[in-house]
């Protein structure tokens, strides 16, 4: 199914809609949303630290005295570059690993599958931790000790995917026209795995928020004065048995976004393969 | 059978050694060492150096790191002198496990129950009341499910303890909010697997014949939707371990994530490096005695590797 045939998917699924406007509408706020508040994300006012929500201050302020809000708009931002680079970094090694595999054989093949089946034994969190603390934390690096881990279900899929392609009429025309292997990775086998990437991608988005969110709860969060949706959950989860706003709103905002990803998600995955074993299916 | 025993061990042998080959050298890669924050005079320093092997040069230290491993001994604490690594483990992880074990039980059998009640009932109201429950306890992160109990049961309500591990009763709170995603998983997976196991032949030839139709759900039909759940063990267990962290934390339990997370914040590395063989290991015999229940239970895959 091509991506024109998409188009009115989405567009029939109310829904899904209104998770796309939700994603297009936390982008656009996490963006630009800074600029419109007076209050600036990391600017303490300790004498009206851990106020509840108010007109100065609409979703309160943490202990530090700083607004809430402003630190949720900063967070979002963090935690979606942290995703997006995540994503990036899982599907490019994951499709280079799985379709070099798939479409060379041989030893490559061999080699490479054992790699992705070592990789795929070894608990992927455990990796995140050691990774992140040797890289020491920090947006960066916690993107690359998340792509570092996420890439191999991905790798797997996409060698599936190229091992079924290797001897298609398509391709074998190509390489006897003298293609080399990147030539026909690039201009053919991406093309056939699009919907797959694609899907991939938009999975892997709200795994990477999530695995944030933990790695912060766990200790290594983003550095100090920023704030990512974990870090501010991670403070939240210290108080909120007294001032539960500081826990609630960042948690809530976490939600919703990670949902949205997740139906859009399904949707694409049910309407790639007619199947109906999506993670959040309704019939 | 024994044949597909040996090859999976050989290959869950190889994970560990790459494991712990991984684990030794990222953590001497690391940034500072253990004594750092301690200021402690340059004699004392090297002593404490030599005591723990580390002015050997890191291929020594590597292989005795691995002789000592063959023997289970997995070496002392950096920073808690004189406790040794699988002291510390022997110590805390019973409490990870009662809650872990726990949790997998109570999902096993919610999962169970709610998919082939929702699988039997598609598409009439028990079944979307169990999918829209399945669909919450899928889209709230433990994190939050966790200190959103404490906060109702335990502030609130006051039925429960805010955070004491003194009867069993305390252990209520933290082990549903480890049960809670993997009970959705499960439900999900038996139920689209009954839904697709009743539509077959044999299941309608059953109930032709008058059978109790609660007796051809539960022998004949439950029994082909299990393996979907026994498939999904592997990536359940790798869950419970990454959800015991925050719920330890939240619930302040004493176990043995608690530590791995204090360990790394002090750069024990044998500390650091012991949890983490350790916890793989476990990951790796949990997946290892699931794939042989499975391929007891299934014929199938009994004839497909067969000697």
């Amino acid at each position: 199914m091509g991506l024109d045939m998409l188009y009115p998917r989405i567009v029939q699924n109310r829904f899904v809609l209104a998770c796309l406007f939700l994603i297009l509408l936390y982008i656009l706020i996490s963006l630009g949303g800074s600029f419109l508040l007076p209050h600036h994300p990391n600017a303490q006012s300790l004498a009206e630290a851990n106020r509840g929500p108010s007109f100065a201050n609409w979703l309160g302020t943490d202990y530090l005295g700083r607004d809430l809000l402003a630190r949720i708009l900063a967070g979002v931002r963090v935690s979606l570059i942290i995703a997006f680079f995540a994503t990036l970094i899982n599907i490019t090694v994951g499709f280079l690993v799985g379709s070099a595999a798939g479409l060379i054989g041989g030893v490559v093949d061999r080699f490479l599958t054992g790699l992705i089946d070592i990789f795929w034994c070894i608990p992927p969190f455990l990796v995140v931790v050691m990774l992140t603390v040797v890289l020491e934390p920090g947006i960066k690096n916690i993107f690359i000790a998340l792509g570092a881990v996420f890439w191999v279900p991905t790798a797997r899929i996409i060698r599936g995917e190229a091992y079924q392609l290797r001897n298609a009429p398509f391709i074998r025309l190509a390489r006897l026209q003298g293609a080399g292997y990147s030539r026909i990775i690039l201009l053919h086998i991406l093309p056939c795995c699009f919907p797959v990437l694609l899907t991939t991608a938009i999975f892997s988005i709200p795994d990477a928020i999530l695995a944030e969110a933990f790695l912060s709860i766990v200790g290594l969060g983003v550095t100090a004065p920023q704030a990512s949706l974990g870090v501010l959950i991670s403070d939240g989860l210290q108080s909120f048995r007294v001032y539960p706003w500081q826990w609630f709103f960042p948690v809530l905002t976490l939600i919703v976004l990670v949902l949205c990803f997740n139906l859009l998600g399904d949707m694409l995955h049910r309407s790639f393969r007619d199947r109906s074993k999506g993670i959040l299916e309704y019939d | 059978m024994l044949v597909y025993i040996l090859k999976r061990a050989g290959f869950n042998l190889g994970v560990m050694l790459v494991v712990v080959t991984l684990t030794f050298f990222l953590m001497h890669l690391l940034p500072g060492d253990p004594f750092m924050s301690q200021r402690l005079n340059p004699e004392i320093k090297a002593n404490l150096y030599a005591k723990h092997g580390l002015d050997q040069p890191v291929a020594r230290q590597y292989l005795d790191y691995l002789s000592a491993l063959a023997r289970f001994d997995l070496g002392e604490s950096l920073k808690y002198p004189g406790r040794t690594v699988n002291e510390i483990i022997a110590e805390s992880f019973p409490v990870s496990a009662a809650v872990g074990i726990l949790a997998l039980v109570l999902a096993l059998v919610l999962g169970v129950t709610l998919g082939v009640l929702a699988g039997v009932w598609q598409s009439r109201w028990p079944d979307r009341l169990i999918l829209a429950f399945s669909t919450l306890g899928l889209s709230i992160p433990n994190f939050a499910l966790g200190a959103g109990l404490v906060y109702l049961f335990a502030l609130k309500l006051k039925i429960f303890p805010v955070a004491m591990l003194e009867k069993p009763i305390d252990l209520v709170l933290p082990v549903l909010t480890l049960a809670a995603w993997p009970a959705a998983v499960i439900t999900r997976l038996i139920r689209t697997e009954m839904i697709e196991v009743l539509k077959r032949d044999y299941i309608i030839a059953a109930m032709v014949r008058g059978l109790d139709p609660a007796r051809v759900i539960l022998r004949h039909a439950l029994p082909n939707a299990l393996p979907a759940v026994i498939h999904y063990s592997g990536p359940l267990a790798a869950t419970l371990l990454t959800g015991s962290f925050i719920v330890e934390k939240i619930f302040a339990l004493p176990g043995l994530g608690q530590y791995y997370i204090t360990s790394i914040g002090n750069r024990d590395y044998n500390l650091v490096a012991g949890i983490t063989i350790f916890y793989t290991f476990v990951l790796l015999v949990a997946t290892f005695l699931t794939d042989l229940l499975a391929f007891s239970m299934n014929p199938q895959l009994r004839y497909r590797n067969g000697s």
